[in-house]
């Protein structure tokens, strides 16, 4: 049956029709059934439904696969990304040298606490980054921030978030990112868990 | 005493209208990286920054050496950023004039949130006067 000939049938024919087309679908056809069956709305749809039911199911499958390999064979972390992780936080601990009023503007100094705290936060999300992506996490910059904060800062080209870790340790931390300057990112956290949304930002 | 009460209230705000306005701040070395080529997010948020926005000095009452000659610490090594009011809206915060006695010129930027507010002003200053030299260059 050809698509001229359904427009004047009845309706069981039509949905003959349309069983053929799809049957037409399910097995190898050549250019032409495909151009044929492809001016048929439903014929579409159907395809549409079972092709992202296909992608749903094997994302699916590939996720149970990937945490299966990262069970069986758990990615080591390399003693270089522990270092310049490291590295880079010792090398803030001089944040702890800057005294009351060094900027002229009243600010407070930074106490161990709270520079502890900074670390422990970055130290957890690298480590939830490392266990859900395989790999470290972009290192951020530990900076001054107001009133005797601390600031963590990461920038990459294609994304750059803050996140201020307050002196007050019953508050939550305060963030704002941006993705390509497009995707904004605002909100607070917990600083002593490690954040899967955050890390999942983060991840290249 | 009429006449002395006046003379103590601060100038009426104006309205900022043109985009190519500019506003300056003093920033502390301390808030810089990169050997003072990039100014970090935390050079705008001190105590007084924190209720109302942060502070500028609009450049219809104020120059970059008016508003780094109005620092109270000469000692700390410091240079004047600037940004405009275009680039200030364009980055969906917002600038209005806050005039003080002893300061016709100040401003003050808001946004949605601090941390939002410092991230794109860190990004959207440029420097006016740039850091001098370390003592020991």
């Amino acid at each position: 049956m050809t698509v001229s000939k359904l427009e004047t049938v009845d309706q069981d024919e039509q949905e003959s029709a349309i069983g053929e087309k799809r049957f037409l679908a399910e097995r190898h056809p050549t250019i032409e059934d495909l151009v044929e069956a492809l001016a048929d709305k439903q014929v579409v749809a159907t395809w549409l439904v079972r092709f992202y039911t296909a992608i749903h199911e094997l994302n699916r499958r590939l996720l149970r696969q990937e945490a299966m390999l990262r069970r069986v064979s758990p990615v080591r972390i390399q003693e270089d990304d522990l270092e310049q992780l490291e590295s880079m936080i010792r090398e803030s601990r001089s944040i702890l040298q800057l005294k009351d009023d060094f900027d002229g503007m009243g600010s407070t100094h930074y106490t161990e606490e709270v520079w502890q705290r900074a670390a422990r936060f970055v130290r957890l999300q690298w480590g939830e980054h490392f266990r859900v992506f395989g790999e470290p996490m972009p290192l951020p910059e530990i900076e001054p921030g107001p009133r005797g904060s601390i600031d963590i800062y990461w920038e990459t080209p294609d994304f750059d978030l803050l996140v201020n870790i307050p002196s007050d340790p019953q508050k939550e931390a305060e963030f704002s990112g941006d993705r390509n300057g497009k995707r904004k990112f605002d909100g607070t956290l917990d600083t002593s868990l490690p954040n899967r949304g955050l890390v999942s930002w983060l991840a290249r | 005493m009429a006449g002395k009460i006046a003379e103590e209230s601060p100038p009426q705000p104006e309205e900022i209208t043109d985009r190519e306005d500019l506003f300056y701040r003093w920033v502390p070395h301390d808030f810089t990286k990169r050997d003072g080529r990039r100014i970090r997010a935390g050079a705008f948020g001190t105590e007084a920054d924190v209720e109302e926005g942060v502070s500028f000095d609009w450049n219809r009452y104020s120059t970059p050496e008016r508003t780094l000659g109005r620092s109270q610490r000469p000692d700390i090594r410091a240079g004047v950023v600037m940004t405009s009011a275009g680039k200030i809206w364009d980055n969906e915060l917002t600038v209005r004039h806050a005039p003080e006695l002893n300061n016709q010129a100040h401003s003050l930027v808001k946004g949605t949130s601090e941390t939002r507010v410092r991230k794109t002003l860190a990004s959207i200053c440029s420097w006016a006067l740039p850091l001098p030299p370390k003592a020991n260059d």
